[in-house]
């Protein structure tokens, strides 16, 4: 099984031998392939304290990804790793021991146990990729491999890991391209328009629950046909009155052209223009003034409302001595106003920004407490809650009228304000993570309390937007899990869902993914009995291995909410007791949802998870090998305010991460020169023709197709394909007409007459009879 | 990786091609878009494939969640075989003639609902292999040359209320990047028919306008990309690709006038699925009718779908009903119920395809193309991958042998996605992982 999505070309470095083998998914693997025996050589002593690193740093992961297969029942029963519930010592040992032997099996010169987890074993690995090689849990596994496989000198301190000093703890350098939602938000705030453009646009990439991931956010072809579209409306909307923009507007002329191109250009870019951008605009502004002011300044905001100065907001920076880069105040300023209120910084942070303030601590973090504090900050807490709980799929969940009448769309938008109104409060009145699962109380409107079954005393003043504060301690409720809108969420159309339960349990407050079904695994269910609970019902799950080592995580979870039917309502279970087990921190029993948040108040696994998910939400980043100190930072953070919610969302502004990043990978920041030994060396020739530019590598046919052309300009397609027998990264000279003034999926070397062409990193190497392509325009 | 042998005959005929594309585009170069330069791409992509003939067009047509082999199986074998009363593909009967049926072809190695939606379409290729990733359907409006507005067009019904993850995309461009749908007819209609107007002066200056913003924001862009880490600049790499493709879909109308725009309709309510999908069956073939591309595909919800077909009478989610055990006679009726629903719209689609002419050929628009209706699973009870039920519709321009039911015993299928390649010209030896077979299925062409 292949690594898919954040595919990074990372995969050609192990891709080096596939063959033929197929292992059927589902039977253990040939016996040629099991030796026995460690392949202890005479000096692989392993390290002081290995087995105690392992118990750290690979049981969390083996306890609750691999345990589920490879146990003395499971589907990996015969396999080379089998491990068993650790409880005690001595079965502890047993798994480190088993862990070890694996450790020293390798193909070619990596173990399996880096390769089966990666999918990257040439026979496969039916459990599929656990983690991929970019994740934390990689680096500990190939430090444990380093570990035992050491002859004593590569021991280092890693137990406990040492982070060293916060300062240095700095992700990477991102472009963040506008979601929906910031996009209708920025707009409006922009122009003081209605926008429900961005709405219309393609859904977001979803990563791990979040709408806001900077590297799957990006411009494809769909999305910048919507951008082309939305742009000219806008634009058209805005130029009804001018005068908006400039009091010069009354009587448009060039000169009132340049002011809207520098002011409204820098609000729209979020920064000032640079001189460069300014003349262009100014000219495409004089190209549409041939048809009026107006016309000129309309094709200047369509225009800017596509760039990608407008559509990405930059965390790029200003590169100093030490190798990192030092975010612009600017780039501060969005961060903190896309941060807390999901659109454009206000006058304030922008004057902020202006004198340069921006770049000292004190003053992000005094800004960031200021938005934090204004109600505009109450839509990014319930878009981080809805994503995170899961609840945002309320609106269109699907529940049958006749098992569940009269669930309606006022219920469901009461149900919503509920959750929100709870974590809203919480967080602005200094209140501590722990409270939003045992909250005695909550927020709802007349028809919600009903529905609960809750009393309202009709002389209770309505509180905020017509919720009352409601005890629901009487009601069988209290905290988050609690609330209609989750219980609801996490059930089908006709019955409610124990597995959805504790899986949203396991998942989003615990922060620990089962792993997926693995191939061959036959999925097939019994028939319902109507007359069973579900708790008798799935119990199918946890009888039946290979079920049962997944569903344990989530099914016993989920069975303590058995008293509440699919659509929230209490209905009241004989048997509401369930049960947590395999986390590092919070194996429990309890009974009911209520005593379930008890637990999940006082759990470490929870507090860390939540300032996790945060990290995510707030950073756009998804957490690997490289980011473990900065979220190790955050998390710490979190814990040492006693888990105070405000506290988290303004502490990652105190982060050396908010005002510095670096390059990850190569970083390259200028196209790379001519290189040596990236191409195969042209066969001899004869001695009449001199060698070219960049001599191309032979056996390439070319073929250009020209794509569109203007007055201006031209823009071709290129495809090369390799004729040669053997693969090549290749290097093509074309003789470009006029001058190149962009290049894509190619490097360009030379801008005009004989420009040499090599590929970017997906497509540069081409197997023998392969086809790779690119294109370029040119301005003549 | 391990050297590929290429059949000789394969590799002259594309070392043929390929020259010939290059006097082709050393004629044209200069050239305009327009109509006229299109039909000269158009002939010369047809040239690019194997001698005798090829597609002019592609639909992938996706439906979820797998089926249930008893009653999807058609009976007989070969040219006799026919449709049980009551079973699935019962409402295809009147194109069986028009049909291939795939049994035996199976997913090697990988099953399941996410694993299943991703390499269901790209073979599972990674960024490593030969087709780097691409879905079938991308892979081709890449390499077809096909001059027309769109490389391609992606309709949907439905299938982003989870946003775009693996569970629901099934088009990847390069590198594994999603392909996204579009869920909303009338956003799809706008797309292509938004730049029409009456008067070709006015069109003109539009279009004139489009390419000055585009030169700026292009401009804008090769700005930012020197300050960029590699990362950062494969995306602008694609929001570039994206532009180009952007100024391609500025350059005309496409051969027919506007249809009338699809109403505005809440685009995820659960009703709306019928009549959002024949929406987007409707503007699918406009599409392909006006030449706006040659390739095309519609997703139905997608993997894990949730939704409730009620138009049926049905109370409990599609992926509920495809877990309904065999003792579960109710469970089982319901869930082929549903699938008889989806087989009559991939017959409503088949019907607008075989009664439009072909548009400046021979035969039926059906004759020329090739469809593809694909699921993601084979039983949705045991979420495998054997036997996966895949049809082929369309005799391709002469290179599909239809009217026939086979079986492929157990063939990966990477060979399916080869063949559907061969269907449309292109003569690339894999398709995605070809460690578990290469080349095209055997027998199935004409």
């Amino acid at each position: 099984m292949k690594v898919r999505m954040l595919s990074r070309g990372l995969a050609a470095a192990s891709a080096s031998v596939v063959v033929a083998l197929t292992v059927p998914a589902c039977s253990p693997s040939p016996a040629a392939e099991r030796t026995g025996l460690p392949q202890e050589g005479g000096t692989a002593i392993g390290c002081p304290g290995d087995d105690l690193f392992f118990r750290d740093k690979i049981w969390p992961t083996l306890s609750v990804q691999c345990i589920g297969c490879h146990n003395p029942d499971g589907l990996a029963k015969s396999s080379k790793l089998v491990l068993t519930q650790a409880s005690d010592q001595a079965a502890m040992q047993r798994n480190f021991e088993a862990t070890r032997r694996v450790a020293f099996e390798k193909q070619g010169s990596t173990s399996i146990l880096l390769l089966r987890p990666t999918g990257k074993y040439v026979g496969g690995h039916p459990g599929g990729t656990v983690f991929t090689d970019s994740s934390t849990a990689y680096a500990d596994f190939a430090r444990f491999i380093e570990r035992v496989g050491s002859d004593g000198t590569q021991c280092g301190t890693d137990a406990p890991p040492s982070c060293g000093d916060a300062s240095r703890h700095v992700g990477p350098r991102l472009l963040r391209r506008l979601t929906r939602l910031e996009y209708d938000n920025t707009v409006r705030d922009l122009f003081q328009i209605e926008s429900a453009w961005g709405t219309s646009f393609p859904p977001d990439d979803v990563v791990d629950g979040f709408d806001g991931n900077a590297r799957a956010l990006r411009v494809g072809p769909l999305l910048a046909d919507k951008y082309a579209g939305a742009a000219e409306e806008i634009a058209a909307a805005v130029a009804v009155d001018l005068t908006k923009l400039a009091p010069c507007a009354a009587n448009g002329d060039d000169a009132c052209a340049a002011t809207i191109v520098s002011g409204t250009g820098a609000r729209i870019f979020r920064r000032p223009l640079t001189t460069s951008e300014a003349t262009r605009y100014q000219a495409l502004y004089k190209t549409g003034a041939a048809g009026g002011f107006a016309e000129g300044i309309k094709l200047v905001l369509a225009a800017m409302l596509q760039s990608s100065s407008f559509v990405y907001r930059t965390e790029v920076g200003v590169r100093q001595s030490d190798g990192t880069y030092a975010l612009t105040s600017y780039e501060i300023a969005s961060e903190l106003s896309y941060l807390f209120w999901q659109s454009l910084p206000d006058t304030e942070l922008w004057a902020a920004a202006r004198d340069g303030s921006l770049t000292d601590p004190a003053n992000i973090v005094s800004q960031a407490k200021r938005m934090l504090a204004s109600p505009r900050s109450r839509a990014m807490l319930d878009h981080f809650v809805a994503q995170w709980l899961d609840v945002d799929r309320l609106a269109q969940a699907v529940k049958d009228e006749t098992v569940y009448p009269g669930f309606t769309p006022s219920l469901r938008s009461a149900m919503r304000a509920e959750t929100i109104a709870l974590f809203d409060s919480l967080v602005r009145s200094g209140g501590k993570l722990p409270e939003l699962f045992t909250a005695p109380y909550s927020f709802a409107n007349d028809e919600l309390a009903a529905f609960y079954g809750i009393n309202v005393p009709p002389s209770d003043g309505g509180g905020t937007a017509g919720l009352h504060k409601i005890d629901v301690a009487g009601a069988h409720r209290g905290g988050v899990l609690t609330h209609g809108s989750v219980l609801a969420t996490q059930a089908k159309p006709t019955l409610a869902s124990p597995i959805h339960r504790g899986k949203l349990v396991r998942e989003r407050l615990l922060c620990q993914k089962p792993s997926p079904p693995p191939p061959g695994l036959n999925a097939q269910l019994p028939p319902v009995d109507p007359k069973l609970s579900n708790r008798e019902r799935f119990t199918m799950h946890s009888k039946n291995e290979p079920c049962a080592s997944c569903h344990r995580l989530m099914d016993p979870i989920g069975f303590a909410f058995e008293g509440f039917d699919g659509v929230g309502r209490y209905v009241g279970a004989a048997d509401t007791h369930g049960e947590i087990v395999d986390s590092p921190n919070t194996n429990a029993m309890f009974d009911g949802p209520v005593d379930l948040g008890q637990i999940l108040a006082q759990s470490a696994d929870v507090e860390r998870c939540f300032a996790l998910e945060w990290f995510r939400y707030a950073s756009g980043l998804t957490e690997n090998q490289d980011l473990g100190c900065l979220v190790d930072d955050v998390t710490k953070s979190f814990h040492g305010s006693g888990a105070t919610l405000a506290d988290l969302f303004v502490g990652l502004t105190q982060t050396a991460h908010f005002r510095f990043r670096r390059d990850r990978d190569d970083g390259a920041t200028s196209p790379p020169a001519a290189d040596a030994g990236n191409t195969t060396p042209p066969p001899p020739t004869d001695a009449g023709a001199p060698p070219d530019a960049a001599p191309p590598t032979p056996d390439l046919v070319v073929a250009r197709k020209t794509d569109s052309q203007w007055d201006k300009g031209y823009c071709e397609s290129v495809s090369v394909t390799n004729k040669g027998m053997t693969g090549v990264d290749w290097v093509i000279a074309l003789t470009v007409d006029g001058t190149l003034n962009q290049v894509w999926n190619a490097v360009a070397t030379g801008s005009t007459g004989t420009v040499t062409f090599r590929g970017v990193d997906f497509n540069k190497h081409l197997e023998s009879g392969q086809t790779g392509s690119f294109g370029f325009c040119a301005t003549r | 990786m391990s050297k590929r042998t290429i059949s000789r005959r394969a590799f002259t005929s594309a070392l043929g091609a390929s020259l010939v594309a290059a006097s082709f585009v050393e004629v044209a170069r200069g050239e305009r878009a327009t109509p006229r330069a299109r039909t000269f791409a158009q002939r010369t992509a047809r040239l690019l494939g194997a001698p005798g003939s090829a597609a002019k067009r592609l639909i992938v047509f996706f439906t979820p969640n797998g089926t249930v082999h008893r009653y999807w199986r058609p009976t007989g074998s070969g040219e006799n075989f026919s449709f049980p009363a009551g079973g699935i593909l019962e409402p295809l009967a009147p194109y069986a003639s028009d049909l291939v049926i795939c049994d035996g072809i199976n997913f090697v190695g990988f099953d399941n609902h996410a694993p299943g939606m991703a390499g269901m379409l790209t073979g599972n290729g990674g960024a490593d292999s030969a087709t780097r990733g691409m879905s079938v359907d991308q892979y081709i409006a890449a390499n077809l040359a096909a001059g027309t507005r769109f490389d391609s067009l992606e309709f949907g019904v439905q299938t982003s209320a989870w946003g775009g993850q693996v569970q629901t995309r099934m088009s990847y461009a390069s590198g594994g990047t999603f392909v996204t749908p579009e869920d909303r007819p009338r956003n799809a209609f706008q797309r292509m028919f938004g730049a029409i107007t009456g008067n070709p002066a006015d069109l003109d200056k539009l279009l004139a306008r489009k390419r000055s913003i585009l030169d700026v924001v292009r401009s804008d862009l090769t700005d930012l990309y020197p300050q960029l880490g590699r990362e950062e600049q494969i995306k602008l790499d694609q929001h570039l690709d994206a532009l180009r493709k952007t100024e391609k879909g500025t350059m005309g109308g496409g051969d027919c006038t506007a249809p009338k725009a699809p109403a505005e309709i809440d685009a995820y309510a659960n009703d709306n699925f019928p009549a959002i999908g024949r929406a987007q069956l409707d503007l699918l073939v406009t599409a392909l009718a006006c030449g706006l591309t040659r390739v095309a595909s519609i997703q139905w919800a997608h993997t894990v779908s949730p939704v409730v077909y009620r138009w049926l009478g049905l109370s409990e989610g599609h992926h509920d009903l495809s877990h309904k055990d065999d003792s579960n006679v109710q469970g089982v009726a319901d869930f082929v119920k549903a699938e008889r629903w989806h087989a009559e719209q991939f017959a409503y689609l088949l019907n607008a395809l075989r009664d439009l002419p072909e548009p400046g050929g021979s035969g039926s628009m059906l004759d020329n193309s090739l469809v593809l209706w694909a699921k993601e699973l084979a039983d949705g009870r045991l979420h495998d991958g054997k036997s996966v039920p895949l049809i082929l519709a369309g005799k391709a321009g002469g290179y599909l042998k239809t009217g026939r039911y086979l079986n492929f015993n157990g063939a990966p299928h990477q060979k399916m996605l080869v063949s559907v390649c061969r269907g449309m010209g292109l003569m690339n030896p894999t398709f995605g992982d070809p460690s578990h077979g290469t080349g095209p299925l055997e027998g199935l062409s004409a």
